[in-house]
């Protein structure tokens, strides 16, 4: 919240997936930031008019800098959100950005459902906690092992027997000859606010 | 080679002494402010029976650390210190004159303390206000925080307040749905919030009802539209709620403001509760509220009212907002040795007497 004398609100924006949705969203709500930055080097970048800020952050770390309230309000999956529960407060669905965390398996595999699956079976993921929760709920025991990205690979090499991961269009998954045999969340951007920043300016955060 | 030393234990800290002295300008101020409205200080052990502290919020025993005694009874380190407050109260001071005014500035211990940061040692100042039933003993506790913040230095600060009896008319009137509402407000999650509201059987106006509820903050005009929405549904009975929040807005025409989406973080408030923030810092500065029931819990029905902030984290939005704190003073060094000693050690308690730092060279 530094420079706040300058700015009247600090956003942050994830690289990525729900990059080119939230320079759309904001920009229908009227706010434009000059550079383009996903062609250029530069993290920080300035909607001069409305006095806003950006700040270009990894889909991971949007929750971090609002939660610190280094940004004011940022756009995170409700996927992340559910994963790393953050102390936020969760505005509203920004209904673009839709994907679907599953579980698949290899297509030629046995498995056709999630109790098909073995005893003690291995599922990589990138989303630990969400994985946790789902074979808690469903009453299975599986070793989570966690992975940073290319999760479609694990199930190739024989280091998992199936992933929770995040689909889209799907392409990945047959790609990689894999297929969704669970839906565990259905996913969409999500406008966030830091606590702190809600009660100091929820006129204007409301109106985005 | 570099010697590995042994470092603390995940969320503790050492202060050195230049932060020493920047914490004591934060404690000195708002002790400042506690003594000069007739506060005088306790101070309640570190270590307490687990008990203790799951009878008073078990939101708190949930976070504490636990520890096996001699004799495998279960102890704890305290995570507050209204709860031992309560507790000694109840144990001590039945028989002393009320009201009861206790400041207090001691640490406490947490897993989890807060999810932005790792610490597990804070710093807690606060008040207890023990004895006086709602009214302006709440009063006197807002303007105490209000003081007290002022003291430390902060620019701008807000204290936001909500009420326990808002929420209680709510249940009654709207029961189950009522509570459901609350969870979600209460995990800060207004997308459950209105999926809630739009799948419940919920007139039409009592569904605006709730939109606008949560959205009211401010001073009187805040209080305007709380009428307003009231007259809507006139069966609530919201009047005792807003009459009591025209009191205090009447008096605080600066830094407090009603804020009706704002629940509370302990279970144990039974009237107003309330939090203080400020822009420099994006987590709240502390909180408190009426909590009438919890000395009744460790067997003594007795009101009380109260406040705590974290020390840790006024200093920080203190440096956030670039405060200037005094230095260290160094003193003045005079030489000495075996002959001279004597002489040396009379000067120096000379100087000491006019109140000037000085020490030997060495």
């Amino acid at each position: 919240m530094k420079n706040k004398e300058k700015h009247n609100l600090v956003i942050a924006i994830p690289k990525g997936f729900l990059h080119d949705g939230t320079y759309k969203y904001l920009s229908r709500g009227g706010i434009n930031f000059t550079e383009q930055s996903t062609t250029t080097r530069e993290l920080v970048f300035y909607d001069k008019k409305n006095k806003i800020k950006g700040l270009l952050v990894r889909p991971n770390d949007v929750t971090v800098y609002v939660e610190h309230g280094s940004a004011d309000v940022g756009i995170v999956g409700l996927d992340l959100l559910k994963e790393q529960i953050p102390d936020v407060v969760i505005l509203k669905d920004l209904n673009f950005g839709r994907c679907k965390l599953v579980l698949a398996v290899k297509k030629n595999s046995n498995y056709k459902t999630v109790r098909d699956l073995p005893a003690n079976s291995k599922i990589a993921t990138k989303f630990t906690k969400l994985a946790n929760d789902f074979i808690h709920k469903k009453g299975l025991s599986a070793e989570i092992i966690k992975l940073y990205g290319s999760v479609e690979l694990a199930p190739i090499v024989g280091l998992s027997d199936a992933i929770i991961d995040l689909v889209a269009t799907g392409k990945t998954l047959t790609a990689n000859d894999l297929v969704s045999i669970e839906t565990i969340l259905e996913s969409s951007a999500v406008l966030i606010a830091n606590p702190v920043s809600f009660k100091f300016k929820r006129t204007l955060i409301n109106s985005l | 080679m570099k010697k590995n030393y042994l470092r603390n234990p995940k969320g503790s800290r050492d202060w050195l002494p230049d932060e020493v002295i920047k914490q004591e300008f934060v404690r000195q101020s708002l002790v400042k402010v506690f003594e000069l409205w007739g506060y005088q200080p306790i101070q309640t052990p570190i270590l307490i029976n687990h008990d203790t502290l799951s009878l008073g919020s078990k939101k708190l025993s949930d976070i504490a650390f636990k520890l096996i005694g001699e004799h495998g009874e279960l102890l704890a380190l305290r995570a507050d210190l209204t709860t031992p407050i309560a507790r000694v109260t109840a144990e001590r001071l039945q028989d002393q004159k009320k009201p009861l005014r206790f400041y207090y500035v001691g640490k406490v211990f947490r897993y989890h303390a807060r999810k932005t940061t790792n610490e597990r040692e804070l710093y807690q100042v606060g008040i207890e206000l023990i004895g006086v039933r709602e009214g302006i003993s709440d009063l006197e506790c807002l303007g105490i925080l209000s003081d007290g913040l002022k003291k430390s230095g902060l620019k701008s600060f807000l204290i936001l307040i909500n009420h326990s009896s808002l929420w209680n008319e709510l249940f009654r009137y709207f029961k189950e749905i009522a509570y459901e509402l609350h969870k979600a407000l209460s995990q800060k999650n207004l997308i459950l919030f209105n999926s809630i509201l739009k799948k419940s059987r919920l007139t039409k106006p009592e569904k605006e009802f709730w939109e606008k509820l949560i959205q009211i903050k401010g001073k009187t005009d805040a209080i305007k539209q709380l009428k307003e929405l009231n007259r809507k549904i006139k069966k609530l009975k919201l009047k005792n709620v807003i009459s009591y929040f025209e009191k205090v807005l009447n008096l605080f025409e600066e830094n407090v403001e009603i804020d009706l989406s704002f629940t509370s973080d302990l279970d144990y408030y039974t009237g107003i509760y309330f939090e203080a923030v400020t822009e420099s810092l994006g987590r709240s500065l502390g909180s408190g509220g009426r909590y009438d029931q919890l000395i009744n819990k460790f067997g003594f029905n007795i009101p009380a009212v109260g406040f705590s902030l974290c020390l840790e984290d006024i200093l920080l939005a203190l440096e956030n907002q670039k405060k200037e704190f005094s230095k260290f003073n160094p003193p003045k060094l005079i030489k000495a040795s075996t002959k001279n000693i004597k002489s040396v050690f009379k000067n120096i308690s000379r100087l000491h007497k006019s109140n000037k730092h000085a020490s030997l060279s060495l």
